[in-house]
């Protein structure tokens, strides 16, 4: 190869997959140089998209946690033979400093990794196997404050946004007491400097370490419930959206559903190729499950499809723990294929809008019950520099 | 209608007859035939491309002209039989591609280079990148024949670095 002129190299190595790209960097130096380089990495990623979006194989990546590692994997909801619909593709080889991640949150090919319960933050961008390491002064351990990573599309800087909104108030009730600590801070990758945001408390909350936030657009949505009571005396869920550009919280989104309270134990979010939101929602006390999919999403915005995008009794599965215990869990949908994949701890489940069932074990089942955590984001490689 | 033939020759001498059809899939020869700068009793010199390796662009070449002409003939041709004939070529391209060696794939690449023929640079490029897949990095300079050119503190700067990338 080494007689090979360095365009024709370089149109090789760039055919090479994402989980490959290790083993070319370290070859020699000149194919180390050549696959760091911005055109090089470019062509890298148009030419995988080019590919994951073709109709025969529309592919796409997902970080999924499994015990305490991360993995890349692909989903490929248009192979017929389920089994080998959901891949392994690698994993973050690294142990030694990330023992201890309890979250990963994905913006535009950054991930933000909490470890050690959020003493320890890390950014990382795998595909250029790049992190930086973030220690917040305050080594305040908080199990309530939320995270999300997003990307301020004016300046054009990944941010961090913490917050603590109130005290957790017990499971269902609604929050009697004023909240005792509020704090809302945003973090710039780029500049390194951590600010405080002039928001006053809103009146909602989030349940941190439930999977109810997804990323979509640069701006995180959560599934939140009122804090107090309103006149029907009710507590009513929404989404609410932080628009990473204004720096500001939007209003209350409604829900597909009738307004009413429901718990983070029977709802999940999901973006939908980068474009929509879906929702998934379990009928209380019932096997049934629904997907909304959204017509137009924006910080201040949303509108739901009319139609039901999947209901389906899944009592089928219901010996395992879902639909039952659903902390933790994440799905995606392809509306082309009709099918939606829930992802449980190390299973996926395969649901078709017909009512077909399948379920595929992930490997890695054995392991005991770990505090619930987003457990997979979709995943997009880009070339941020850290 | 019978296309016309045009003629091919190596750089080791060797003739080639080839319809002008296929040889378009070349955007050299396509030019040259554009310009007129093709005598038709006169071979069309090709300095950088062997006899053998020559063969295996005009085998290309023949193989995917006829894939183009089923394409105008069956334009309303229902998804299964689009699929069916996409798997057709993807087997021959494979069976293609597995008949050689890696030192032929890459003469195979310069020579598609030189002739300007996209779709088989894609097709080798990317056999080529499939040999890479899974292997160690031991493997692939043995492969490639590369030598290590890293010191040892440089290989574990590598290393590191990419223990935060996917492997």
């Amino acid at each position: 190869m080494s007689d090979l002129p360095r365009d024709l190299v370089e149109e090789v190595l760039c055919r090479v997959p994402l989980t490959s790209l290790g083993t070319v960097r370290s070859i020699c130096k000149k194919w180390n140089t050549l696959s760091k380089d911005p055109s090089f990495g470019k062509k890298h990623i148009a030419g995988r998209q080019a590919k994951l979006t073709t109709s025969s194989e529309r592919e796409f990546m997902v970080i999924k946690m499994i015990k305490d590692m991360v993995y890349l994997m692909s989903v490929n909801l248009h192979n017929s033979d389920f089994e080998s619909c959901i891949k392994r593709e690698g994993k973050l080889n690294s142990q030694w400093l990330l023992d201890d991640v309890s979250q990963v949150f994905h913006c535009k090919g950054l991930l933000l990794c909490i470890c050690e319960h959020g003493t320890t933050l890390i950014v990382w961008n795998p595909y250029l196997g790049q992190t930086r390491l973030l220690e917040p002064r305050d080594k305040l351990h908080r199990e309530d404050y939320t995270y999300a990573l997003g990307y301020n599309n004016i300046s054009k800087s990944y941010k961090i946004l913490r917050f603590i909104n109130c005290h957790c108030p017990a499971f269902d009730e609604p929050v009697y007491d004023e909240p005792a600590y509020v704090e809302f801070k945003i973090y710039d990758i780029n500049t390194s400097s951590l600010r405080v945001l002039d928001i006053t408390p809103q009146d909602w909350w989030v349940r941190a370490y439930y999977s109810c936030c997804v990323s979509l657009k640069s701006n995180t949505y959560w599934f939140a419930t009122e804090k107090y009571l309103n006149t029907r005396e009710t507590l009513d869920s929404f989404l609410v959206c932080f628009d990473f550009t204004s720096e500001t919280f939007g209003p209350h989104l409604p829900l597909p559903f009738e307004f009413g309270f429901y718990s983070a134990q029977d709802l999940i979010l999901s973006s939908v190729r980068e474009e929509k939101l879906a929702v998934l929602i379990r009928q209380q006390d019932t096997s049934m499950i629904e997907i909304w999919i959204t017509t137009k999403i924006e910080p201040n915005a949303v509108s739901w499809s009319s139609k039901v995008f999947l209901a389906v009794d899944v009592s089928p599965f219901a010996c395992s723990d879902w639909p039952f215990e659903v902390r933790g869990a994440s799905f995606f949908i392809d509306e082309e294929k009709k099918v939606a994949v829930v992802f449980v701890r190390s299973v996926a489940y395969i649901v078709g809008v017909d009512g077909t069932l399948k379920e595929v074990d992930l490997g890695g089942s054995t392991y005991p019950f770990c505090f619930p955590r987003p457990h997979l984001c979709s995943y997009v490689p880009s070339l941020m520099q850290l | 209608m019978s296309s016309n033939m045009i003629m091919l020759k190596s750089s080791d001498g060797a003739s080639f007859e080839i319809e002008e059809a296929a040889a378009r899939k070349s955007k050299i020869i396509a030019n040259m035939i554009e310009v007129e700068c093709v005598d038709e009793d006169k071979a069309i010199p090709l300095q950088n491309v062997t006899g053998n390796i020559l063969a295996l662009v005009i085998e290309y070449c023949n193989k995917h002209i006829v894939d183009d002409d089923d394409d105008v003939a069956t334009e309303e041709a229902s998804e299964e039989e689009e699929e069916a004939k996409k798997k057709k070529v993807d087997d021959w391209e494979a069976e293609f591609m597995n008949s050689m060696s890696l030192e032929t794939m890459f003469e195979l690449l310069l020579a598609a280079n030189y002739l300007n023929i996209k779709s088989l640079i894609d097709l080798v490029c990317q056999t080529i990148a499939n040999n890479i897949k899974d292997k160690t990095p031991e493997e692939v300079r043995k492969i490639f024949s590369i030598e290590n050119d890293f010191t040892p503190e440089e290989e574990e700067e590598i290393r590191k670095e990419n223990a935060w990338a996917f492997g």
